[in-house]
């Protein structure tokens, strides 16, 4: 048997009285791309800083190639260089350049010489488009243009694995199509990704699998056929109906503002 | 005599040369504002350089003017004499800066510079006669203090107030720290020092250090006794007020930076050196140039224990009569707002425009 590259296995985390995750488990491959959805509140982000140990887990056990890191004494910054991270709000460095925010782990953290660092950090931008802005301070680009800067940064550490918390949902809808794009060409060249996202033509795309949670529970998993077709739990049902009223087609929204306004 | 000077001479050059430093800058920036409007970068770049080596240029002024003030004693033919000479250097020095700015043929920049400085010379030499009459014979009795206090006073009040700054520099960075993210007992030193120092008047604070405890730098000269005590308790006080400069700087950085930086593999250390601090730094700028003016303003207060600085010489000399007191103040405020204006302008509203530019604090 294959050993996996991430292994989530039995993961719970609760904040003072309330349980935000219980007995998540799950197994992701290498070149591997799984993708979480589910209503806000429901812990997704809160997994993915459990796995990048941001908010280590209360109990549970988190395996990266076979090693433990949730174990006491692993060293937690040589285990974040592995796994990269992208954020939401892009969190990017705003007192340094676009190409400084993408070397600058490579330099501090790896210990590489500028020169070295600036050509690895070119490449990572290259991949992500944005070789012309990279002197431009992050105020300066627009936010499809910054988070393609945060996945830059998290791809020039050479991680084993890409987290992704929410992408693009802090983006105009304008702005969403190019970071999908930079998105599926990684997964498309053996990234191996674990993104949280609404966005279910990316997931139908490139997902080997997709995890429904809610409430701290995976409550349904499968290939996106599965989803699309059959999906079985009605709180499945009623979500990705929601979605697709959203992000679907046009004619469902209406038909509800119409219902509301006889109500 | 040949090397007898009169010091009002230098003062009279080297404002001469500032003022044409300044308007010089303003037409070449007013000139490449109409060339270059449509490519911005150019311009910005261009203009950087061009600060750079107009400071040169000034240099190279206020040279040429001391050193023929050594040489001659009569006003007007110095003037003359030093108008003709800076005009002639400034003209080659700023052709070579137009050719190097704009790559143009050399006889077309040395033009161009060659009408700016005509009509800098017309400014100049009417500047210039100006501040004879003015300082030489209406009002001699200002420049007279004037030199008074550059000569006696200044020197000691600009090193009271930047040995005073550093030491509030790193006692306010400590403090900082000591507040954000060290254990329970060294934040509450921390927040204890601050209220204590914040609640006692400096003059207090200056009369403890100096007459109160006297034998805290007992191995000093007596003189140097009083000016180290000064320092300190300028330096004790600012401390105070300078740790909640920095403390509100290194809050404002935002927390998911430093949460993106942990993820890449960075530990507190690092975070904090390479990403919060750089940006606490310039967060903190317009606050601190605001504590550099309370500083160095009241760096006067020395006067009280008898140190040599500004505002005591400035009384020295207004003691000669009761008339002469409100000229010397008058005098010693303007070199005072002369001195504090400029760097809040500069640290202050400058930084919260770039601040602004690159999406930190302020707004």
């Amino acid at each position: 048997m294959v050993e996996p590259l991430l292994r989530v296995s039995d993961v719970s985390k609760s904040y003072d009285e309330l349980q935000v995750l219980k007995d998540v488990s799950f197994d992701l491959l290498e070149r591997d791309v799984k993708v979480i959805f589910g209503p806000s509140g429901s812990g997704k982000s809160t997994l993915l800083r459990c796995i990048n140990m941001l908010n280590p887990p209360d109990k549970g056990k988190i395996f990266l190639r076979g090693n433990n890191i949730t174990a006491p004494k692993v060293d937690l910054n040589t285990i974040r260089t592995r796994i990269g991270m992208v954020f939401q709000h892009f969190n990017l460095f705003a007192h340094l350049k676009a190409i400084d925010n993408v070397s600058i782990g490579l330099r501090r953290v790896k210990g590489l010489k500028k020169q070295e660092a600036y050509e690895k950090a070119f490449k990572a931008l290259d991949r992500v488009k944005l070789t012309e802005w990279a002197d431009h301070y992050p105020a300066q680009l627009s936010g499809g243009q910054q988070q393609r800067v945060g996945i830059a940064r998290a791809l020039a550490m050479e991680p084993d694995l890409i987290l992704f918390d929410e992408p693009t949902s802090a983006l105009d809808p304008e702005l969403i199509g190019e970071v999908l794009q930079v998105m599926l060409d990684l997964a498309k060249a053996g990234t191996t990704m674990l993104v949280v996202t609404h966005e279910m033509g990316f997931a139908r795309a490139v997902a080997s699998e997709l995890l429904f949670i809610d409430k701290g529970i995976i409550i349904e998993r499968g290939t996106p056929e599965h989803f699309s077709v059959s999906p079985t739990s009605d709180r499945v049902k009623q979500f990705l109906q929601q979605l697709d009223v959203l992000y679907g087609s046009h004619e469902k929204l209406l038909d509800i503002l119409d219902e509301e306004e006889k109500i | 005599m040949l090397f007898q000077t009169d010091l009002r001479y230098i003062g009279m050059g080297t404002i001469n040369s500032f003022l044409i430093f300044l308007f010089g800058i303003y037409i070449i920036k007013w000139f490449l504002k109409k060339k270059n409007t449509a490519n911005t970068k150019v311009w910005d770049i261009s203009f950087n350089k061009n600060i750079r080596l107009s400071l040169i240029w000034l240099i190279f002024n206020l040279l040429i003017s001391v050193s023929f003030s050594f040489f001659i004693n009569n006003v007007i033919v110095y003037l003359l004499t030093q108008l003709c000479v800076s005009i002639v250097s400034d003209i080659f020095i700023g052709a070579i800066i137009v050719q190097k700015l704009f790559s143009k043929h050399l006889v077309e920049s040395f033009k161009f510079v060659f009408s700016i400085q005509l009509i800098l010379f017309g400014i100049s030499i009417i500047l210039g006669f100006l501040l004879i009459i003015t300082f030489g014979y209406i009002f001699p009795e200002i420049s007279d203090v004037l030199l008074f206090i550059i000569e006696f006073g200044l020197l000691s009040t600009i090193f009271i107030t930047a040995l005073s700054l550093i030491m509030g520099i790193v006692l306010g960075l400590t403090l900082a720290i000591m507040r954000l993210y060290a254990g329970k007992e060294l934040y509450w030193l921390a927040s204890g020092y601050e209220k204590l120092f914040r609640g006692i008047p400096l003059l207090v604070l200056i009369f403890i250090f100096s007459a109160g405890l006297p034998g805290i730098f007992w191995y000093l000269e007596p003189l140097d006794r009083l000016l180290a005590s000064v320092i300190l308790a300028l330096g004790i006080r600012s401390g105070a007020y300078q740790s909640q400069i920095f403390r509100g700087a290194i809050l404002s950085v935002n927390r998911g930076q430093l949460e993106a930086a942990q993820s890449i593999g960075m530990n507190k250390m690092q975070s904090f050196r390479y990403i919060v601090l750089p940006q606490a730094f310039r967060i903190a700028m317009p606050g601190w140039s605001n504590e550099y003016a309370v500083v160095i303003k009241d760096s006067s207060f020395a006067g009280a224990i008898g140190t040599f600085e500004m505002t005591l010489v400035a009384t020295i000399w207004g003691y000669r009569s009761v008339e002469l007191f409100t000229l010397s103040m008058g005098v010693v405020a303007i070199v005072y707002f002369l001195f504090t204006f400029p760097v809040t302008q500069l640290f202050g509203q400058q930084q919260v425009k770039k601040l602004k530019k690159l999406g930190m604090g302020g707004g």
